[in-house]
C-alpha cells in the first residue's frame, strides 16, 4: 500500500503568482509586500532555530536578500513561503554554526535557568512563566539533531505540512513522518520531569 | 503491532502523522479500520491525540513575540539597502562589455606587473650564480657563446618599403659564429659577492673570470 499525504491548498496562490512575475520582471515594489506576508513565519521559524531575537533577525534579513537576488531559482513547484522557509531555515543554520560559541554560552544559562526551575517545582504556587516555558522548550529542542530540530520547527513554526516538508528538505515523506516522530518523542522524554503541573 | 507490514512506515509513526491529520482519505481510513478492530491501536491514539494536542498548545503558548513594528521597519529598510547596492552593482556591470572589463583588467594588471618585477629586480638582493658541482673544465669555458640561431627569427611581417632591403638568399655563414669566449672578457672592477676559492673553484691564474655557461647550469 502506498500512503500519499493529504495536501493542503494554498492561500492566494494565484496573487503570489502575480506578485513573483511581477518581481522577476523587475518590479521591486512588490518585494515589501512579500515581505511584510512572510515575515513573522520566517522570524519564528529563525527564531526557534537560533534562540534569540538578534540572531533570529540577523537570519531573516540574510534569507529575504538571498531570495529576492535569486528568485529565478524558484521554479514554482511549491509555495513560495514554502521555499522561502527552506532559505530562512539554511540562512538560520548557517548563523548558528558561525556563532556556536555565543550559542554554547545561551545553552549553559538555559541549563541553569531550567535547573533552578526544576528545583522549586516541588513548592506548591511556584508557576513556570512564559520566558521559563519558552526557555525549558529552547533547552528542549537542543536535545534534538540539526535535522529533526529543522523539522519539527518548520512545521510547528513554520505551519508546513508532511509533504511540504518533504519537498523544502528534499527528503521522503516516510523520513519527514520518522524526524517528526522521534522528535516528538525526545521531547517528550526531556520534558517529561520538567513540565509544570 | 504493525498494521501496515505491506509499507515502509511503522505504526506509531503513520498514527502520529494521523493524529497531526496529515494522512490522505484512504490511509486514514485504513488506520480507523484499525483502531475499530484492536483496543490497544485505540489506546495508543488516545496518547497521541492527547499528547498532540497538548503538544500544540505548549508550544502555541510560548511561541517567540514577534519584534515590533519599529524592528521591522529597521530590518526592511537594511534588506533594501543592500539589494539597492546589489541592484546597482549588477547594472553597472551588466553595462560594461565583456571585452571592455578585460581591457580594463588588463590595463590594471600588465603595468602593475611591470613595476613590481621592475622593484624587485632593484631591491632584492643578487644571488650568487649557481655553481657547479661537477664536470667543470676548461672546455666548457671555452664554449661558444651563440646569439640566436637561424630559427630563432621569424618575419611577421615586412612594410613594402623594406622588402627591397632584404638580402634573400642562405646563410652567409655556415659555420658558427662565436661572438665572445672567456679569454675575450676581463673583469675590471665588480661587487664580490661569493669567494670562488672557499667555494671550492679555482679561478684561471691568467685572471679571466669564471664564466658559467647555460650548459654548465643545466647539470
Amino acid at each position: 500500500m502506498r500512503i500519499i499525504m493529504a495536501s493542503k491548498p494554498v492561500a492566494d496562490a494565484r496573487t503570489e503568482q502575480e506578485m513573483l512575475t511581477r518581481l522577476r520582471n523587475g518590479d521591486r515594489s512588490v518585494m515589501n509586500e512579500l515581505f511584510v506576508r512572510h515575515r513573522a513565519a520566517c522570524y519564528r521559524v529563525a527564531y526557534r532555530l537560533l534562540g534569540n531575537e538578534a540572531d533570529a533577525l540577523d537570519a531573516v534579513q540574510n534569507a529575504f536578500i538571498k531570495a529576492f537576488t535569486h528568485v529565478d531559482a524558484f521554479e514554482g513547484r511549491s509555495s513560495f513561503k514554502t521555499w522561502l522557509l527552506r532559505v530562512v531555515s539554511n540562512a538560520a543554520l548557517d548563523l548558528g554554526r558561525q556563532r556556536g560559541r555565543r550559542e554554547e554560552r545561551g545553552l549553559i544559562d538555559v541549563l541553569d535557568q531550567v535547573n533552578e526551575v526544576s528545583s522549586h517545582q516541588g513548592d506548591p504556587g511556584v508557576q513556570l512563566d512564559r520566558d521559563d516555558l519558552r526557555s525549558l522548550l529552547d533547552q528542549a529542542l537542543k536535545q534534538l539533531s540539526e535535522a529533526q530540530r529543522r523539522t519539527f520547527v518548520l512545521h510547528v513554526d513554520g505551519g508546513l505540512s508532511y509533504r511540504e516538508l518533504a519537498e523544502v528538505l528534499d527528503v521522503s515523506i516516510g523520513t519527514v513522518m520518522s524526524r517528526l516522530f522521534y522528535a516528538r518523542r525526545k521531547l517528550r522524554a526531556f520534558l517529561a520531569d520538567r513540565w509544570p503541573r | 503491532m504493525n498494521p501496515t507490514d505491506d509499507n515502509d512506515f511503522a505504526w506509531p509513526e503513520i498514527l502520529a502523522a494521523f493524529a497531526d491529520g496529515e494522512l490522505d482519505a484512504s490511509t486514514a481510513d485504513m488506520v480507523r479500520r484499525r483502531i475499530r478492530e484492536d483496543k490497544m491501536a485505540q489506546v495508543e491514539l488516545e496518547g497521541q491525540l492527547a499528547f498532540s494536542a497538548c503538544h500544540q498548545i505548549a508550544w502555541q503558548r510560548v511561541q517567540p513575540e514577534l519584534p515590533q513594528e519599529r524592528q521591522w521597519t529597521a530590518l526592511w529598510r537594511a534588506i533594501d539597502r543592500e539589494l539597492s547596492t546589489a541592484a546597482v552593482a549588477n547594472r553597472d556591470r551588466r553595462r560594461t562589455p565583456w571585452f571592455r572589463r578585460g581591457l580594463l583588467g588588463l590595463l590594471i594588471t600588465v603595468p602593475t606587473t611591470v613595476v613590481a618585477a621592475a622593484v624587485m629586480a632593484v631591491c632584492l638582493p643578487h644571488s650568487p650564480p649557481p655553481m657547479p658541482t661537477d664536470g667543470w673544465s676548461s672546455e666548457m669555458v671555452a664554449e661558444v657563446f651563440r646569439a640566436a640561431e637561424m630559427t630563432d627569427i621569424h618575419l611577421l611581417s615586412v612594410r613594402d618599403a623594406d622588402v627591397a632591403q632584404f638580402v634573400v638568399g642562405v646563410a652567409p655563414l655556415e659555420t658558427d659564429l662565436p661572438l665572445v669566449n672567456s679569454q675575450d672578457v676581463r673583469l675590471e672592477e665588480a661587487p664580490v659577492t661569493w669567494d670562488p676559492v672557499e667555494s671550492g673553484l679555482k679561478p684561471d691564474e691568467a685572471g679571466a673570470p669564471l664564466i658559467l655557461t647555460p650548459s654548465v647550469r643545466s647539470r
